[in-house]
């Protein structure tokens, strides 16, 4: 039996119901009525500092659960799961972009790209089984130098150290990207062509895109935007 | 896949910070090649000791404590108080049991080495280690009165060669010593290297000590009573008193028996011992000793280890953003833990495969020193299961210690969410 809210949320990459989250030992907490993000559609996140985007990240990304109300992710009612399902799910399903420091740093560029299909069969099948080339194509892609794939992460900028981290977050084509203000340590042109990037090879993965930034301008290329602030319950 | 990646990881991650661990390594490896040096010499030793004389049943001597016999019979170490009269010595060797009887007269010296005044039945009976017997390269047992046989330290300490003529002193001590230069002895014989205090005594005939106290009373020479070495040939030679006798019995049952009847000798005061079980007394005095000194290098490894953890913990610190990378990738709280697990494990097994090799280039270079220091003949031996347990034992010991930086690795990939707040 499938009621039509069921079948709304089937067709949905994310869905969130009235949620109530709260960290522990902390006063602010936040309310989420309803949000949904269809494939291909990318979400727009900004607010002021501590207003929680970071917060909701964490959420989507099942490394913390809602006090009450639901997230479900695919399908699947993601926030009551146990924590290896959600571990699961999210190594499956969702790639991660970093403000900074995304890179593991004893591996060199190429073997980070790489390190999603070791942690997911799912995404392993879906190059499959190929992770080498694709990790090479997706680098190509992102205009990361060949000359500095096999060097150590720290010897590159930071420009090319969020390509490489975009590039891991894509590899097996997940169903959803979460994007911590990854642009934030970037010029204006780096931040532009990165953008430019990663939309596109999201758009031909099909993966949905949450984006969480403080600069207005990025936010037309996203057909939904969200302040963060909206949904924060500042203890009076 | 989980399992390959995570040992992947670690070994990509200590590679990647092998500056700062090479220290911690290397007193790992120093504290159990310690460990392993003080286990193995501790054996080997011990063998070593234990094999300094074997074959032999009884060693019976004048009245005394028997380590004490022990130790200047065998070990060459110390006096004798009294002596053993010649007439006592022939009577004792009366006695059915007794197989054969090697007379011992000790109390001259050579350059600080012993002299041991017997018979030539010495090299026949005289065995150590597993029945090993004396063996003499090149050259003969003594046959005439001023014949000399010498232990193979003695030859390569002082280039002695076969017919070099040698003098012997009077007294053990190392200084003012009368010599006995009147009558120089022959080299005739080197024995072959024992490992045991043989290759540092020097031996002759019972009659040639009887020949360079010729004219001596209460242990001076007389003046004008000196004789020569022609003159002294010629003379009675029958040795007054001897210092011991190694015995070996017929039938090892009647060993005991024969102790017996010596220590209750009625007419002079003997003390029979039976050299396996005063060897063994004698090292329990040591194993106090060095079973201290296993412990403390055990807990020279255990503060490796701490340390070890310490550096863990400390580095932990930089690598929250690390470990929340993984978390994002999907890596399991589980897999975050176990990679500070496996590095501890690597470092301790790194650490004990570098101490093998350590200690065993540290033993080879220091048996010569041993050798030549102790007169111990040490080998080089496969390790024995304690050893071995003891080396399995510290990368077991960095398991256990390691779950401390597992464990809060582990809680805190859980609170820690997408951004760890340092
Ligand atoms: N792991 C955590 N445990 C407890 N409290 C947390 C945790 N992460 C964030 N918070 C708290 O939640 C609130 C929102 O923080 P969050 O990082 O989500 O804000 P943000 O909007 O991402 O800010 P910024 O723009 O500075 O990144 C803050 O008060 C913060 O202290
Ligand atoms: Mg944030």
């Amino acid at each position: 039996m499938t009621t039509p809210d069921d079948a709304r949320t089937a067709s949905a990459v994310l869905t969130i119901n009235n949620m109530h989250f709260q960290w522990p030992r902390n006063a602010t907490a936040w309310h989420i009525p309803d949000l949904q993000l269809r494939a291909g559609e990318h979400g727009f996140l900004h607010g002021a500092s501590g207003s929680g985007k970071s917060t909701l990240l964490a959420l989507l990304a099942g490394l913390t659960v809602p006090q009450s109300g639901k997230i479900t992710l695919l399908g699947q009612h993601f926030s009551s799961r146990s924590r290896r399902q959600r571990d699961r799910l999210r190594a499956d399903h969702i790639g991660i972009i970093f403000q900074q420091f995304n890179l593991v740093p004893y591996l060199p560029a190429i073997d980070n790209v790489q390190l999603p299909g070791h942690f997911s069969r799912r995404r392993r099948e879906r190059v499959h089984d190929a992770l080498y080339d694709a990790a090479r194509h997706l680098l190509q892609t992102l205009a990361v130098p060949e000359s500095l794939w096999r060097s150590p992460v720290t010897a590159l900028s930071v420009g090319q150290q969020q390509r490489v981290a975009a590039a891991r977050a894509l590899l097996g084509a997940p169903e959803l990207i979460l994007a911590d203000e990854p642009t934030s340590a970037l010029d204006t042109d780096n931040r532009d062509r990165f953008l430019e990037l990663l939309m596109d090879q999201a758009r031909q993965a099909n993966s949905t895109i949450v984006f969480v930034s403080h600069d207005p301008a990025l936010g037309r290329r996203f057909s939904q935007h969200h302040d963060m602030q909206q949904w924060q319950e500042v203890p009076a | 896949m989980m399992v390959r990646t995570t040992i992947r990881l670690a070994l990509a991650s200590l590679w990647h910070r092998r500056g700062t661990l090479s220290l911690v390594v290397l007193t790992l490896t120093l504290s159990v090649s310690l460990l392993l040096g003080v286990q193995y010499l501790r054996t080997e030793v011990k063998q070593s000791f234990v094999s300094t004389i074997s074959g032999t049943d009884l060693i019976v001597g004048a009245r005394s404590s028997p380590l004490n016999l022990l130790l200047y019979s065998v070990f060459h170490v110390g006096n004798a108080t009294n002596n053993v009269r010649w007439s006592t010595y022939q009577a004792i060797r009366q006695n059915d049991a007794v197989d054969w009887m090697v007379p011992m007269s000790l109390g001259d010296s050579h350059k600080g080495h012993r002299v041991v005044g017997t018979t030539t039945g010495f090299f026949e009976h005289f065995e150590y280690g597993q029945a090993q017997q004396l063996t003499i390269s090149p050259g003969r047992p003594f046959s005439d009165v001023f014949d000399v046989v010498i232990g193979a330290d003695v030859a390569r300490e002082h280039d002695y060669q076969l017919g070099d003529e040698i003098i012997l002193s009077h007294g053990t001590g190392s200084t003012s010593f009368v010599e006995h230069d009147d009558k120089p002895f022959t080299v005739v014989g080197v024995l072959d290297p024992t490992g045991t205090p043989v290759d540092n005594a020097l031996y002759v005939s019972l009659e040639a000590i009887e020949a360079i106290h010729l004219g001596w009373q209460a242990g001076v020479p007389v003046p004008g009573q000196t004789t020569s070495a022609e003159q002294a040939r010629q003379a009675d030679l029958t040795p007054g008193e001897i210092t011991a006798a190694l015995v070996g019995v017929k039938r090892k049952v009647l060993t005991f028996r024969l102790q017996r009847t010596w220590n209750q000798w009625h007419d002079e005061p003997l003390t029979a011992i039976l050299p396996g079980v005063a060897l063994s007394r004698l090292w329990q005095l040591l194993d106090g000793f060095e079973t201290a000194l296993l412990a403390i290098t055990g807990f020279v490894v255990a503060t490796s280890l701490v340390g070890m953890t310490a550096v863990l913990l400390t580095t932990q610190a930089h690598r929250r953003r690390e470990m929340a990378v993984l978390r994002a990738i999907g890596a399991p709280p589980g897999l975050i833990a176990a990679l500070f697990s496996i590095e501890s494990v690597l470092i301790a097994m790194v650490s004990v495969a570098l101490a093998l090799g350590a200690s065993y280039g540290g033993l080879t270079l220091m048996m010569p020193l041993i050798e030549a220091q102790l007169g111990l003949r040490l080998s080089l031996r496969p390790l024995s299961a304690v050893e071995w347990g003891l080396l399995g034992a510290v990368p077991l010991c960095a398991l256990l210690i390691s779950l401390v930086p597992a464990l809060r690795a582990y809680r805190r990939s859980l609170i820690d969410g997408l951004m760890p707040r340092e």
